[in-house]
């Protein structure tokens, strides 16, 4: 049932009710894949039992953790160097409506597939890599349909893989078994594309 | 009925395909007269969805999402056209075939050419007022207002078109594709009889009777349609509703607006029967069902009575 709206105002609603100007004669297509994946990617919050699963350390925590820790300085100084110059080598010209010389910035995907929720959670409260660039997938064949670098890490296999731009595996290590070790070791994936 | 909600900040895969089958829609018509190849129209409604995404870290509802995504999808869309006609010299270029408002297309470009010493010059001039004329007169009629009148108040308006404003550059310069003088030119047609209206009482003796619409088309077999549709206020886009209204409305009053009048997606039983959409808009969710529906009756209102205070026609 429809609300009794005011005669008075039915003009400003009618106005409303046509505004997206969209047509029974001319439907749209379905939202493209990447798009949908993308956006959502970029707005949807991490789920409540992921967000809630791994408390938030403070910076001076997960410094003062890895520092503690024998060879992880080193390798944590690595990590943050990567995550600064990355976007600056993989950077690619993208056309765009808001000037033609804009260009876009992309992190390189790193897709977990088969991995538990808390594996997600956990390299996102680690705060070393991007929480946009890490996509749980349900199987191998869906990372190997995207398109462009990525870093494959395959639980069941027991592995994680660098592959480059033409679908080269040019990196591949066992999975290390606790999230600091698999976020390290993606670090150093990257470092090879 | 969780997946219908569009609560800020959240987004569900129904809310995104909506905003894409809207800004597809808008690049693919973004003024009437204008038809975009479905390809091109999605290759631009995406970028613009894209390059909107850019501007949030977080999700600013649907209605400012939308109305964000519809600009610069219609904006985007017009200049494609434009650089494409420029391109190709030709100023049918992706002109809607459905479209009998008139026979063809101006050449934009040289109506909008200009000199110091001789103005807008260029010969396509010579066709502009045959073109609008037909559609000028057929609004002016509905108005009441015909024959010496009429002729008179549109070839004021022609003039409108091309004069120095106080606030910017003449207004033949505005569009970027010729399909937007069309509804530009009624609009102007339309304030200038509200004028002629005001004065009429002083002017009873003149004659107020005008030529038939047939003998406005020598075509008989291509009758022109005269009315611009485009012009009204049920064409109105969104996009253009927010603009002028986005300061008047809270987040909250735009994300009801847009679920009951705008995306229309969600019965309003659906919706006031969903507690955070009850909740977002300060509805009792214990009520009865009729109770919450007077609720969101009142709150409706006084959203639409904000938006027709603020809307500019």
């Amino acid at each position: 049932m429809d609300l009794e709206i005011s005669s008075t105002l039915e003009s400003t609603r009618n106005m409303l009710g046509s505004s997206l100007g969209l047509r029974t004669d001319d439907p749209a297509p379905p939202i493209p894949a990447e798009l949908h994946r993308d956006l959502h990617a970029k707005f949807s919050p991490l789920p409540a039992g992921l967000a809630a699963k791994r408390p938030g350390l403070s910076w001076f925590a997960r410094l003062s953790a890895a520092l503690s820790t024998p060879g992880f300085a080193v390798s944590a100084a690595a990590i943050v160097l990567l995550a600064v110059l990355s976007p600056i080598f993989l950077k690619q010209p993208v056309e765009n409506f808001r000037g033609a010389s804009a260009t876009a910035y992309h992190s390189v995907p790193v897709l977990l597939v088969n991995a538990p929720a808390s594996l997600h959670a956990d390299l996102i409260a680690l705060g070393d890599l991007e929480s946009d660039s890490i996509q749980t997938l349900g199987s191998l064949e869906e990372a190997s349909k995207l398109q462009g670098v990525k870093v494959i890490v395959d639980p069941t296999a027991g592995t994680i893989k660098a592959v480059d731009a033409e679908d080269t595996v040019v990196f591949e290590k066992a999975i290390p078994s606790d999230g600091a070790g698999i976020s390290i070791l993606v670090a150093e994936a990257v470092s090879h594309l | 009925m969780s997946e219908e909600s569009n609560a800020f900040g959240n987004i569900t895969d129904k809310l995104l395909q909506r905003c894409w089958e809207a800004c597809w829609a808008r690049a693919r018509r973004p003024v009437e007269g204008v038809l975009v190849p479905d390809e091109d129209a999605r290759r631009i409604a995406e970028r613009a969805l894209r390059n909107v995404s850019l501007d949030y870290d977080e999700f600013p509802g649907e209605a400012e999402f939308t109305a964000r995504a519809l600009e610069e999808t219609s904006r985007a869309t017009r200049d494609f056209v434009a650089e494409k006609r420029r391109a190709q010299s030709d100023a049918q270029l992706h002109h809607d075939p459905d479209d009998r408002r008139y026979d063809r297309n101006l050449d934009l470009d040289r109506l909008k050419k200009h000199s110091p010493e001789k103005g807008f010059f260029d010969r396509e001039w010579n066709a502009l007022p045959a073109l609008l004329r037909p559609m000028a007169i057929h609004t002016l009629s509905r108005k009441g207002i015909k024959g010496p009148d009429a002729d008179e108040i549109f070839n004021d308006t022609l003039v409108e078109l091309t004069k120095d404003r106080t606030k910017g550059a003449p207004l033949i310069l505005e569009p970027s594709v010729f399909e937007e003088i069309v509804p530009l030119h009624t609009r102007i047609v339309g304030f200038r009889a509200i004028d002629w209206i005001r004065k009429r009482s002083a002017q009873k003796n003149r004659p107020n009777t005008g030529e038939s619409f047939d003998a406005l088309t020598g075509d008989p077999d291509r009758p022109a349609q005269f009315e611009d549709r485009s012009a009204d206020p049920d064409q109105t886009t969104f996009e253009k509703i927010y603009a002028e209204c986005r300061e008047a409305l809270t987040p909250s009053e735009w994300d009801l607006i847009f679920a009951v009048f705008v995306s229309q997606n969600t019965p309003i039983q659906d919706l006031i029967a969903d507690p955070s959409f009850c909740k977002r808009h300060g509805i009792r969710p214990n009520s009865s069902p009729s109770t919450k529906r007077r609720e969101l009756q009142v709150k409706t209102e006084e959203a639409l009575i904000k938006i027709r205070k603020n809307y500019i026609f």
